[in-house]
């Protein structure tokens, strides 16, 4: 199974004990985000709302596709891949 | 010989503020959970050794609690922390402060958040439950926010008796529970209503800091939207004491009220100009003090600025337990100040911060 690494904005790296990066096993990109909510459960509390929805000011990009806008997730991973997870609010 | 420390929750992180006992000279340790909001910073101080916490409320990331055991060098945010079920009426935006049980209930603590609910661990904050009586109280569904949201900021313990404590939720009003936390009943008689339509419902009561008597737990004083405010019975009825105090168009504004640790016919407050303001009247920060109770206030303004068009926020005011008492507060505009002399005459402390959300300060003995 592919490996796919995850970059953290600096705030949440206490969330993973401390890392800037991790990596996941996963087939697909729906695969591997679950599997980041599933292993690190404050990384889900900070990225997920209770409910499951991904928080409003939270982008997951794959690659350079924002997750949001892409309408199937269940796309096929490699290990050159890489999610990053970003903090949307820009400007002033 | 003890140390005194400040320990000052912002926008973007927590400080920390030590002295020794004569509090003229300070040491700035910070930023703790720098970029987190911090809306609480506050020691529970029962055990052998204190432990920090820090109630969160982050704009992107949401809310946490996070536990330090060596004053905040390193920090463990809570796993298993407040959290609604799916059947909650609301949802959880942010821990708004973190209060100790009481010295003899070991493990014990509250955590007050928005949207408004109360929770409690009882294994020194590992894990945290719903109180669902209050957030499912009848008239939950009239409750609406204020400007800082649909929070329940103020946590008072009775201490002489274990079941009775109050909550302040903005905009709902004061409850109390005398069954330990299960069941809550209102208690806003004589307030002033924030919105007409909800008079009947017994909500829309902007109550915006409480505290309690602790040699006389049935008195209780309240800083509200449009005023300030005594009760000599347990909540059960509200009374103003205003008199000394400067009045806006909304009656006397304002956010912090804080009792001296000894005396407490003595009490402090900050009062601003209304709701729409949220600043020093003349933009001239003044600490008002009453020794009587209420029945009379008086300014105090040495050695606060002039110029100064900020305000303090509803946590944002402590006082210490040293003879004679320290009284410190931090203001909007992100500027900490303490008097040595229980609130006569005022020193600007280190530093220039971001807006400050809390002010508690603690002696702990070297």
């Amino acid at each position: 199974m592919p490996h796919i690494r995850v970059e953290l904005p600096s705030l949440l790296h206490q969330c993973v004990g401390g890392e800037p990066f991790i990596t996941v096993e996963a087939d697909t990109v729906s695969q591997a985000i679950n599997e980041l909510a599933k292993t690190y459960p404050l990384l889900r509390d900070s990225i997920f709302e209770s409910d499951g929805t991904q928080r409003r000011h939270v982008l997951i990009f794959y690659n350079e596709e924002n997750t949001r806008w892409l309408e199937d997730l269940d796309i096929p991973i490699t290990d050159k891949d890489r999610l990053t997870v970003v903090q949307s609010i820009a400007g002033g | 010989m003890g140390e005194v420390y400040v320990c000052v929750g912002t926008q973007k992180g927590g400080f920390l503020l030590r002295s020794d006992e004569g509090r003229k000279e300070w040491s700035v340790e910070g930023p703790l959970l720098g970029g987190w909001g911090i809306r609480d910073l506050s020691l529970d101080t029962r055990g052998a050794r204190p432990v920090m916490w820090a109630a969160v409320g982050h704009e992107v990331y949401g809310p946490s609690v996070q536990r330090s055991t060596d004053l905040g060098k390193t920090w463990d945010q809570i796993e298993h922390g407040p959290k609604y079920g799916a059947d909650a009426p609301g949802k959880l935006e942010s821990v708004w402060t973190i209060v100790p049980g009481r010295a003899e209930e070991a493990g014990v603590l509250y955590a007050g958040v928005a949207e408004a609910g109360l929770f409690v661990s009882r294994d020194g904050g590992d894990h945290w439950n719903e109180l669902k009586g209050l957030s499912g109280h009848p008239t939950r569904s009239a409750w609406t926010p204020g400007f800082g949201g649909l929070c329940c900021h103020t946590i008072v313990l009775d201490p002489e008796n274990s079941k009775r404590m109050w909550v302040a939720i903005s905009a709902a009003g004061v409850f109390r529970s005398d069954d330990g936390g299960e069941t809550w009943s209102d208690r806003n008689e004589g307030l002033q209503n924030l919105l007409e339509a909800q008079v009947e419902e017994d909500a829309g009561f902007c109550v915006h800091r409480m505290v309690v008597d602790p040699k006389n737990p049935d008195r209780l004083f309240q800083q509200f939207h449009f005023g300030v405010y005594k009760s000599e019975n347990a909540g059960d009825s509200w009374e103003r004491i205003e008199n000394g105090l400067p009045r806006g168009n909304e009656g006397c504004f304002g956010f912090p009220i804080v009792m001296h640790p000894r005396d407490p016919n003595t009490l402090f407050v900050i009062p601003q100009i209304s709701g729409e303001y949220r600043y020093a009247h003349d933009g001239d920060l003044a600490v008002f003090k009453t020794t009587d109770a209420g029945a009379n206030w008086s300014t105090r303004t040495d050695g606060l600025p002039g110029g100064a068009f900020q305000g303090a926020l509803r946590q944002a005011m402590s006082v210490d337990p040293l003879n004679p008492c320290g009284v410190y507060f931090g203001t909007t505009g992100g500027l900490l100040y303490a008097s040595r002399d229980e609130g006569e005459t005022w020193m600007e402390l280190p530093g220039r911060y971001p807006r400050v959300q809390s002010v508690n300060a603690y002696v702990l003995e070297g």
